[in-house]
């Protein structure tokens, strides 16, 4: 299929990759946090130097930190993933899938040879990506039900 | 055996009206075969005539006997398949010079290599007949067709030399105007085991008139042709009064009058069996060599292949064609996974989700064509996973300890009569819950759940589904039935992985 060959010729440059915030590896679990509130983001990627050293998650969040207050004033590189896997920028779209599919991940980062973060593959990567191939249809003129859409940002 | 067969001309003659303009040299031929073909004595039912495309192959129609107007340069190759299956039939390829020699170069070669016991006829009239008037392979230099209007620059082929080159073991040639002695060579064919070929030296009185007229005409033939006898020497003329001898300075055969300086003891002996005199022969025009050229027996590609049949199964008994299919090198082709190209590395969070994921990675979906049925395709289809529900009273920390437990972002809050009140995920415990001075034992889910949340009937496209998610940027979406009880929710990662799978 054309979609599909897309992919696999799609780098994963060319797509949206900012789905992420990033932090100091000397920054405390606290700080992190509230980066992540301000900025709404839900994937932070832990830098030292300039380089990828880790990432933290909202689902590192669910399962560490939600009801541990011990955990806040902890150093994120505590808590955090070292060492995620990571693509290079010469991935494809398609690469990137079959590696959140074999690793079970939601997350790829993407990193220049030295380590610097390019960006952060998610699922919204690849479903903008879809979106854009398929027409465009209204979601509040169509009649869906029930047709009730949260103004929230944070719904769903 | 039965009682002898006694068949007549009008046996071989069918009931269609024979298509030819008149004049046409092909008329000469078809009397001819109709007559010589019960001289044989095989039943009629044994006679198979397979032809190619061009005028000539017209032919089988014209024949009450069995018979195929094939495929164009094949016929060759379904005569042999036919002689292989069924060696008892009397098997006939008609063909041109056009069918035979250019498309068919290749088909003809091998038919004379293996020997297969088949009569090939080329009629050679040296143009292309039937798509009016072009240049053939065997047209000499020079020759002005519609496709050569300044004169053919190119060599012409000589069916009897590419038939001596091949490996046939019959090799003759004859004209259509002496139907008396194509009909004597014919009969010899016929009897002749292995690949017999004759070529037929053919008029076209439409594009090629007069080609052949040197040798057919009454008062220059007789002086032009040369009747081949095997054992007699090479006499030919009016009055028997030039022969063939061995140049030996040329390499060749020269022209000689007989008398004072040669005798008819000098004259060169036809041999047909030698395929060095045949060579030299098939260059000849003058005189024109009539008759068989060149006549050997050699194993026949029928009898080949069915002794090695008999043999083999002597040896190892009845073939079984599943083994045969099945014995080796054997492999069945499955789906591989794509190779990365790029540099993978680092490792993988252990504390992720792997239980609900792979969950997720197992959703089954129907085998469909996306790009075509993707705005058809609802979220029925898309099989979503059973929500994980909480009352909306229930204390936070079970909240926490649900999500934990299922290895999931997002519950659905429920009534008590099942109706969908909201959501609470991952992201509302980021933003709503972590690092505040929070007892997650005094508070409910309520307080911190999004009310209202947006939800897709299953009937709705996955289309829609896309959208949704790309525009309001929300990882999970709860699907609910016509009574607003939910029934499912989608991730991205849900909607993205079955994207993919149909696409
Ligand atoms: S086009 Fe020539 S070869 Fe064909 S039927 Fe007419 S005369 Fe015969």
């Amino acid at each position: 299929m054309d979609l599909l060959a897309g992919l696999k010729q799609e780098s994963v440059t060319e797509m949206d990759l900012s789905d992420y915030c990033t932090v100091d590896a000397s920054a405390s679990v606290r700080d992190v946090l509230t980066q992540m509130q301000v900025t709404h983001c839900r994937n932070a990627l832990v830098l030292q130097e300039g380089k990828l050293v880790g990432i933290f998650t909202d689902r590192d969040v669910l399962m560490k930190v939600a009801d541990n207050k011990d955990a806040l004033d902890k150093p994120i590189t505590d808590l955090m993933t070292p060492d995620p896997v990571t693509l290079s920028k010469a991935a494809t779209a398609a690469d990137a899938l079959a590696v959140m599919a074999r690793k079970h991940i939601r997350n790829v980062p993407i990193v220049e040879d030295d380590g610097s973060v390019v960006g952060n593959f998610t699922h919204f990567s690849v479903l903008d990506f879809l979106a854009e191939q398929f027409p465009d249809i209204p979601l509040d003129s169509y009649p869906v039900y029930p047709r009730r859409f949260s103004r929230r940002r944070h719904g769903g | 055996m039965a009682t002898e067969i006694k068949l007549t001309r009008k046996d071989f003659m069918s009931d269609q009206t024979v298509r030819w303009c008149p004049g046409c040299g092909d008329y000469a031929i078809l009397a001819t075969v109709q007559k010589t073909l019960p001289r044989l004595g095989i039943p009629k039912e044994k006679f198979v005539f397979v032809s190619g495309i061009g005028c000539s192959s017209r032919f089988p129609y014209y024949m009450d006997t069995y018979g195929i107007h094939s495929i164009h340069g094949r016929a060759p190759t379904l005569a042999t398949g036919i002689k292989l299956s069924n060696p008892d039939l009397s098997v006939w390829v008609i063909t041109g010079d056009g069918d035979a020699l250019s498309i068919g170069g290749n088909h003809i070669l091998h038919a004379g290599r293996r020997n297969v016991d088949l009569n090939i006829l080329l009629f050679n009239n040296r143009i292309y007949g039937l798509t009016k008037g072009q240049l053939s392979p065997t047209s000499p230099v020079g020759t002005k067709t519609k496709s050569s209007p300044y004169g053919s620059i190119e060599r012409p082929l000589y069916p009897v030399e590419v038939a001596l080159a091949s490996g046939a073991t019959f090799v003759a040639r004859t004209i259509d105007v002496l139907q008396k002695e194509m009909g004597e060579i014919m009969y010899q064919a016929a009897l002749h085991k292995g690949l017999a070929f004759i070529e037929i030296m053919q008029n076209c009185v439409i594009f090629n008139n007069g080609a052949w007229f040197d040798y057919s005409d009454r008062k220059k033939r007789a002086d032009n042709d040369l009747f081949l006898e095997a054992g007699k020497p090479m006499v030919f003329g009016k009055n028997r009064d030039k022969g063939l001898v061995l140049d030996e300075e040329q390499g060749g055969f020269k022209v000689v009058e007989i008398g004072e300086e040669y005798s008819i003891e000098d004259i060169t002996i036809h041999d047909p069996t030698s395929l060095e005199n045949a060579f030299l022969l098939s260059q000849l025009d003058y005189p024109m060599p009539l008759g068989i050229i060149y006549q050997v027996t050699k194993p026949t590609y029928c009898e080949g292949m069915w002794g090695q049949i008999q043999q083999v199964k002597a040896q190892k008994g009845e073939g079984d064609l599943h083994d045969l299919y099945f014995n080796a090198d054997t492999w069945e082709v499955t789906a591989e996974e794509e190779e990365i190209k790029a540099e993978v590395r680092g490792q993988v969070d252990a504390s992720l989700d792997e239980a609900y994921i792979d969950e997720l990675l197992g959703v089954e979906a129907p085998e469909a064509d996306l790009a075509e049925q993707l705005a058809s395709m609802t979220l029925h289809d898309l099989k979503p996973k059973a929500p994980i529900t909480i009352r909306p009273d229930a204390l936070m920390d079970h909240a926490l300890h649900l999500m934990r437990e299922h290895g999931i972002g997002a519950l659905l809050v429920v009534s008590p009569d099942r109706h969908l009140m909201g959501i609470i995920t991952e992201a509302d415990i980021l933003d709503r819950v972590a690092g505040k001075d929070i007892d997650l034992h005094q508070v409910t889910v309520q307080e911190f759940m999004t009310t209202e949340p947006v939800a897709l009937p299953l009937y709705a496209s996955v289309l829609e589904a896309v959208h949704f998610m790309t525009q309001r940027r929300f990882r999970h979406l709860p699907v609910v039935d016509e009574n607003l009880h939910p029934v499912g929710v989608i991730s991205s990662r849900d909607l993205a992985e079955f994207l993919i799978k149909h696409l």
